[in-house]
């Protein structure tokens, strides 16, 4: 996924030429799986809207393959919808640019947040309390970033999904090691449970009247005390 | 490949599986001792045991299986070694605590006829003697291994009949018509009693009461 998608209208004008047009349509989120990092970062720039603008332009003047352009500058028609083009979003300043580095870093091993929810995934070591470090690093990253009103990009999507792996998978762990503590603490008292059976043996049968006695007995002996 | 924590949660669930079955083992066979040491008190001892005591929640063979059950419960494979043999020390001990019911009813079947029992104290030890087979069949005894026991309640319960039947010969004797008749009809109905209790027909004290019913009909016949 790239944060910056180009959009790349093929158009037909009545004639049969065609228009070409590119449209940069998001420049926020540089990408999250890595691959195309770099690419996504030039294009965060703030002059990235300009220099598409401009080739734009300079490809509908001077028209497709030496043919007259069909668009000239200024004219909407070939162009998106009005309410569409009339949309700017607004430029990024560089604080959301360093929260969403922020975001990709937010590791304690520095890998981006696409790789976070890969090694979450695959990670057969991790522990509870190295879980809860990267989701504390997760979530405060994402917090500073959606603060800044960028909460629907890319890298804030995956995070939302690496935060809930992390949780997960968080989860899973704290009940195999509460169920572990509570077995172990179970087989401490072992001896302790088996002679309380075995001491049952050749003992009274199990009569109602019996236990209400010893219920009356204990009442009686509470009330004195 | 799995989580490390996950194998080392197997790897503990193993040890102390093996730790839980070899304490169990070992408390049974004291259970087991302590059962035989009692038992042979109990031989030397008049007084029977207390129809109170079968079945008991407190038997020998109940609390083994209880031991067994929680380190079922705690995760120890039902095929333990360990585990297998306590339980086959559970099932021996309740055999053994059946046979010592089977007994003590016999004898309390015996003191009630020298009272002049008519087959009512053999019906009643037939129904506890039964009460603790289906009671041990629920604690998972197979049934092979209670067959004989089974037997056994069938052979109470034929001889109950036989009892009854041979007691309304002495009534019926030199009695009127109506009191054969009458006669007739009870050694019948005992007869009918047990095949439903599942005796076979031909069982010995069966053919025997069924001989002296005969008899009683003879008897009618002679003074008509």
């Amino acid at each position: 996924m790239t944060s910056a998608e180009t959009f790349v209208n093929v158009e037909v004008t009545a004639s049969g030429n065609k228009t070409v047009v590119a449209e940069v349509e998001d420049l926020q989120g540089p990408s999250l799986t890595g691959t195309k990092n770099a690419m996504c970062e030039a294009r965060a720039s703030s002059n990235c809207n300009e220099e598409m603008e401009a080739s734009r332009m300079s490809m509908n003047a001077s028209g497709d393959s030496g043919k007259p352009p069909l668009v000239r500058p200024g004219s909407s028609s070939s162009f998106r919808p009005r309410s569409r083009q009339a949309y700017r979003r607004p430029q990024a300043p560089e604080a959301v640019f360093s929260a969403q580095r922020e975001l990709r870093l937010a590791s304690s091993s520095g890998a981006e947040a696409g790789a976070v929810l890969e090694r979450t995934l695959a990670d057969i070591g991790d522990t509870p309390e190295s879980l809860k470090q990267r989701l504390c690093e997760l979530r405060r990253a994402r917090a500073a970033l959606q603060g800044m009103g960028s909460g629907r990009t890319a890298t804030v999507c995956v995070a939302h999904r690496t935060i809930a792996a992390i949780e997960h998978k968080m989860q899973l762990l704290l009940e195999l090691a509460g169920c572990t503590a509570t077995y172990k603490e179970v087989a401490l008292k072992r001896d302790h449970l088996l002679q309380a059976i075995e001491s049952n043996v050749g003992g009274e049968t199990e009569d109602p009247e019996l236990g209400m006695a010893a219920r009356l007995d204990s009442f009686f002996a509470d009330i004195r005390s | 490949m799995q989580h490390i924590a996950v194998v080392q949660a197997q790897v503990l669930l193993q040890q102390e599986g093996h730790a839980w079955a070899l304490e169990v083992l070992a408390r049974a066979k004291t259970v087991a001792m302590v059962a035989k040491e009692a038992a042979q008190r109990g031989v030397s001892n008049e007084h029977l045991p207390p129809r109170s005591s079968y079945n008991g929640y407190n038997n020998s063979s109940s609390v083994i299986g209880r031991m067994f059950a929680l380190a079922i419960k705690l995760g120890v494979p039902k095929e333990h070694p360990h585990l297998q043999d306590a339980w086959k020390l559970a099932v021996e001990l309740r055999l053994a605590e059946i046979q010592q019911v089977l007994q003590a009813e016999q004898v309390r079947a015996v003191r009630a006829a020298k009272w002049g029992d008519r087959g009512e104290a053999l019906i009643e030890a037939a129904s506890h003697v039964e009460a603790a087979v289906q009671a041990a069949s629920d604690f998972g005894v197979s049934w092979e291994q209670l067959g004989a026991l089974a037997n056994a309640t069938m052979d109470l319960q034929a001889e109950a009949a036989r009892r009854l039947v041979a007691g309304q010969v002495e009534y019926s004797c030199g009695g009127s018509n109506a009191v054969c008749e009458a006669s007739v009809k009870r050694a019948n109905a005992a007869i009918e009693a047990a095949f439903a209790a599942g005796v076979p027909k031909d069982h010995q004290a069966i053919k025997e009461a069924r001989r002296l019913v005969a008899q009683i009909r003879d008897d009618l016949n002679s003074n008509h």
